[in-house]
């Protein structure tokens, strides 16, 4: 698609070395990176923009006195080492390691670095994304989906923001799934700072993800670029939650551009945060009806999911005079109260009952029904 | 000439005798104080000598010494006016024949010699060790808590020099017409609704638990906070006498003539500085809110609004029932054992765990809860998430349960921890736990899930034991049942507000 991308020629550790180097120039967008290496051998390339001599961007114009002055400032083969040292693994378009589903995209990263243990290659991958504003209601389906299809084997690939991608990731860690995580920053920039144990489980558990070197900082223009890898590493994308003009939209036009299919998950008319899901579905998205559904059309097994099962099917067991009064939206717990005619203790009771198997979750001064 | 007066001045709460000595003497016309007095002691050199002459006495053209015996206590305040003014007029030979041994003198006084109100007067005529003591109208109730001292209120230097000549009889203390603290009249029973919060705030008043209260403007928290006093038990003689002693010092208005019996409720706002909410302050050392709230409520509404260094000082207080304040002159100890009762919205919006939904990032959360530290959160037992009541209780709202129920199962309920030996089941140490606070099977399980399931800590463990001690008091059962420990995990564990990482912030 893309006449620009070719194998990255890297050789040595000094080639390997400028392409580092080069990725961490400010404002460059994946393209122009493939442009700057169109130009031939990576180590002239870097040297290019160390004298100003780059033909891209001569030092005579803004971009290129930036990149000079930031380059000055850069040793290539300390640099090199400074991410090895942390244990970060490099993956290059044309190295064996690279992954297979961005060898063909049409805007593939030119390198990849990695934090964790996880493949980047799974057999099924299906992106889990969605608003950072969500509600209850959005929390529960990216929790149960993330759950059940990391239980059937799928890694979940999200972009480890606050909201829908945090949980997700969360909850497919939680089952012991596998869960990619495609940051904007450097593998080693914590952003947003409260998701910092959810970072560490990621980096441990599964893999964490950036085309851009140690201590870059998640700025805003490396958010689309983030956002088509997520839908490059996918085979699926579940949008659970997204206002119409969300930035998960444009992780949808990222997927529809790669053939990814693309599901929504329909939410109330009410409700913002549902509005582009919902408008997806009017533009003919497939729809995420539950959990099975996409297991099944991804063609994914059920069949190691039994303990999730077994799990629910306790819970749907539970026989609670409380229960059928619990709505799967929120409910007041005062009214509860009032419409059961209990004491608050005998309430307690029951509530602390189906919040231990997990039936119920309180919010607040709500609850509702999980399942 | 010599002479020497008694008076007394403040402490902390506790007033301090002080011996006025004045000599007058040959020299060049001079007038000093010394002593260690403060500013405003000092000032009382301007005040006394207009005040003998507006009175038509007669100021002595002498060098004036005053020392205020002993040296080594510092003096604040207006209070030893008066007792200044009247060793003047004793050296100077004006009050021959008077028998100053039987007399103390607790006022400040104006520059038209007339006697006024200071702060702490109840504290200073307790210290004055004499049968009786001069102060001023409007002290004189202040004074009449004291049996066998005799309260003198004479309006003014003038009349009350007129009094000791035997001129004229000391006038009658006068009348007081009006009770300072208006007993407001707020009932349970005008809370509909909010079943679990209610009951928060009844064990709240028998265990001596503090309590937070979260929920959206509107959803009744101050309501309900002022209603917390109504249900706790008179004070007792030692904590009402501290608890008035403090509220004098302030300069509060106190019930006529006896004890403050009723807990009090302070509720500071939340700009209020330093000074006035822990103690202090510039000069003078004055109790803050949280000693005029001894023995009652401490109300914090907007609690995130407060500053971190005021929410800090809480944690001491808190620990110990009393708070130190330290000076240049040294500390002064102030008590303060009071039920905390705070209050917030749980996010920016304030829908956050209500049906309504919230408008809030992630983000603004997280802040909003970071406001509150860990530390002061944990000496918070109970923690109750209130919604705004909604149309169902417009329909059938029935009147709530009124104070006078719920008072009298919280007396009762106080009555069997008083049993135990311990003032309340707050305070329980650790180590009684097994003894006091024994579970039943089911009670012991439910814990054990609570924990599991990570609703709970361990030390969130500890406190919801006690809160189910409390419960059982009330309930009047021995061993704490599975009901009363189900409600204690309920009010303890934190509602999970936000959990995009699924952890749950305890
Ligand atoms: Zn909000």
């Amino acid at each position: 698609m893309n006449e620009l991308v070719c194998p990255v020629p890297i050789e040595c550790d000094v080639s390997l070395a400028s392409v580092v180097a080069l990725s961490g120039l400010p404002n460059l967008t994946p393209r122009r990176f493939w442009q700057l290496l169109g130009l031939g051998d990576p180590i002239a390339a870097w040297n290019a923009i160390v004298s100003g001599t780059s033909p891209l961007a001569p030092g005579i114009t803004d971009t290129g006195t930036r990149w000079q002055r930031w380059a000055q400032g850069i040793d290539p083969s300390s640099m090199l080492e400074s991410q090895r040292h942390a244990g970060v693994t490099i993956h290059w378009h044309g190295s064996p390691s690279y992954p297979t589903r961005l060898i063909d995209d049409p805007e593939p990263p030119v390198l990849l670095y990695c934090l964790g243990t996880a493949t980047l290659d799974p057999s099924r991958s299906v992106a889990i994304v969605g608003t950072r504003r969500c509600t209850a209601y959005g929390r529960n389906v990216a929790r149960e989906l993330a759950a059940a299809l990391g239980s059937a084997g799928a890694t979940i690939v999200s972009g480890l923001a606050h909201g829908i991608d945090a949980t997700a990731h969360a909850a497919v860690l939680a089952v012991g799934g596998s869960a990619t995580a495609v940051v904007a920053g450097g593998v080693d920039i914590v952003y947003p700072r409260s998701n910092r144990a959810l970072y560490e489980s990621v980096s441990r558990s599964g893999a964490l993800v950036s085309e851009w070197p140690l201590r870059a900082r998640a700025l805003p223009w490396r958010f689309p670029a983030r956002n088509r890898t997520i839908a490059g590493l996918s085979d699926a994308v579940v949008v659970v939650e997204s206002a119409e003009r969300g930035g998960s939209m444009y992780t949808v036009d990222e997927a529809a551009n790669r053939n990814r299919r693309v599901f929504a998950v329909p939410g109330p008319i009410t409700s913002t945060a549902s509005s582009g899901t919902n408008r997806l579905i009017a533009d003919g998205a497939e729809v995420a009806l539950c959990a099975d559904d996409l297991i099944e059309t991804l063609g994914l097994k059920r069949s190691n999911r039994s303990s999730e099962v077994k799990g629910k099917s306790a819970a749907q067991a539970v026989d609670s005079w409380l229960l059928t009064e619990v709505d799967f939206t929120p409910t007041s717990i005062d009214l509860l109260v009032a419409q059961t005619g209990r004491s608050v203790g005998e309430f307690s009771i029951e509530l602390e009952r189906l919040l231990s198997v997990g039936a119920i979750r309180r919010i607040g001064a709500t609850v509702e029904r999980v399942r | 000439m010599l002479s020497s007066v008694v008076s007394a001045t403040v402490r902390g709460i506790d007033g301090q005798q002080v011996v006025v000595e004045v000599h007058v003497g040959n020299g060049l016309p001079a007038f000093n104080v010394v002593g260690l007095p403060d500013a405003s002691c000092r000032e009382a050199r301007d005040r006394v000598r207009a005040a003998v002459l507006s009175s038509g006495l007669t100021w002595p053209s002498a060098r004036i010494t005053v020392n205020l015996a002993p040296s080594g206590v510092p003096k604040q305040g207006s209070g030893l006016d008066l007792a200044i003014a009247v060793g003047v007029l004793a050296a100077n030979r004006q009050l021959d024949g008077v028998d100053l041994d039987q007399l103390g003198f607790v006022a400040e006084l104006g520059l038209d010699g007339s006697l006024r109100n200071v702060p702490g007067t109840l504290s200073c005529v307790a210290a004055v060790a004499a049968p009786q003591v001069v102060v001023a109208p409007a002290s004189a109730h202040e004074a009449a808590f004291h049996e066998g001292i005799t309260v003198r209120a004479p309006a003014t230097l003038g009349e009350l020099v007129h009094c000791l000549l035997g001129q004229c009889p000391w006038p009658e203390p006068p009348e007081v017409d009006t009770v300072p603290v208006p007993a407001k009249s707020c009932d349970l029973a005008d809370v509909s609704g909010h079943l679990f919060a209610r009951t928060a705030l009844e064990i709240a008043a028998a265990g001596g638990h503090n309590l937070l209260l979260i929920g959206p403007p509107g959803a009744g928290k101050s309501m309900l906070a002022r209603r917390l006093p109504g249900l706790m038990p008179d004070l007792s003689d030692e904590v009402a006498l501290q608890t008035t002693r403090v509220h004098s010092v302030a300069g509060l208005p106190i019930p006529p003539a006896e004890l403050m019996r009723t807990p009090p409720y302070r509720a500071p706002h939340h700009s209020a500085s330093m000074a006035a909410l822990i103690g202090g302050g510039s000069g003078r050392v004055r109790p803050g809110e949280i000693s005029c709230a001894h023995g009652g409520v401490l109300f914090l509404d907007e609690l995130g609004e407060f500053s971190p260094s005021a929410l800090d000082a809480l944690r001491q207080p808190l620990e110990d029932g009393q708070i130190r304040v330290s000076r240049a002159r040294g500390t002064v100890v102030f008590p303060a054992d009071f039920n905390l009762v705070a209050a917030m919205n749980p996010c920016p919006c304030g829908f956050l765990g209500s049906v309504e939904p919230c408008r809030c990032t992630d983000a603004a959360r997280h802040r909003y809860m970071r406001r509150l530290s860990g530390p002061l959160l944990d000496r918070i037992d109970l923690r109750v998430h209130m919604s705004r009541p909604d149309v169902h209780h417009l329909l059938d709202a029935p009147r709530g349960e009124p104070t006078a129920a719920v008072r009298a199962r919280v007396l009762s309920a106080r009555d069997r921890a008083a049993e135990r030996g311990f003032v309340s089941n707050s305070q329980l140490p650790t180590e009684v736990l097994d003894e006091f606070a024994s579970l039943s099977g089911e009670a012991e399980q439910l814990l054990r899930d609570a924990l599991r399931s990570n609703r709970l800590s361990a030390r969130g463990m500890v406190r919801t034991r006690l809160v189910a001690r409390t419960i059982a008091d009330l309930n009047g059962t021995t061993a704490i049942e599975a009901s009363a420990m189900a409600l204690a995990i309920q009010l303890r564990s934190t509602p999970v507000l936000f959990d995009s990482m699924g952890a749950n912030h305890e």
